[in-house]
């Protein structure tokens, strides 16, 4: 029942982002493109969403499990630091020279287009990079707790 | 230079700790303050890319 909750959520976030336009770089780059010919339209697509998002979420905030019974796991940190600035500047660039966020781009893979492949697989690999580094910068100090 | 945007969107979600749905659209919806300056910056490092790309190269 869990994975047919999951399946139906994907199905229906993946045929937002094709309906929205949120799947086609040219789209995401002329919304990023203020001083060209710029396209506000994915503003309302991000407006519409977090419209729907904020009573969802206050709704879950309310319960303490899930309507399927699951415990409810929402993100409790608040605080900002350098990471998370540098992390988002990092996504920013490569969004802004791609057009394609992780989301919308597994869709155009899905969708079989070459260029979403090609980024995927790379974006794969930038994932698997920052664990491995992350797992070199904290292994000496665990390794010295044990 | 999918590839290059690729690594760089990896790196930085994971480094971030989300993506535009993770703190664009869920982040903002539940007002988290992390989640605002993360759309902010990500929002502000795409259009300055753009600008960059399209009309200074």
């Amino acid at each position: 029942m869990n994975a047919l909750a999951a399946f139906a959520a994907g199905l229906v976030f993946g045929i937002g982002l094709i309906v929205s336009g949120m799947t086609d770089p040219g789209k995401v780059i002329g919304f990023l493109d203020l001083a060209g010919r710029w396209d506000p339209s994915l503003a309302f697509v991000m407006g519409g969403a977090i419209l729907v998002g904020y009573f969802s979420f206050a709704a879950a905030g309310k319960r303490g499990r899930t309507l399927l019974g699951g415990a409810m796991q929402l993100p409790k940190r608040r605080d900002i630091d350098a990471r998370l600035v540098a992390g988002s500047t990092v996504f920013g660039i490569g969004w802004g020279l791609a057009g394609f966020c992780p989301g919308p781009a597994l869709v155009a893979l899905g969708a079989g287009i070459d260029e979403a492949a090609l980024f995927v697989a790379a974006m794969l690999a930038g994932m698997v990079i920052y664990d491995a580094a992350e797992r070199l910068i904290h292994a000496p100090r665990r390794r010295a707790k044990a | 230079m999918l590839l290059v945007a690729g690594l760089l969107v990896g790196l930085g979600t994971r480094y971030g700790a989300g993506c535009t749905s993770g703190h664009g659209v869920c982040g903002l919806s539940r007002l988290s303050p992390r989640s605002l300056v993360a759309t902010g910056a990500f929002m502000a490092a795409g259009i300055a890319t753009v600008f960059v790309t399209k009309h200074l190269i």
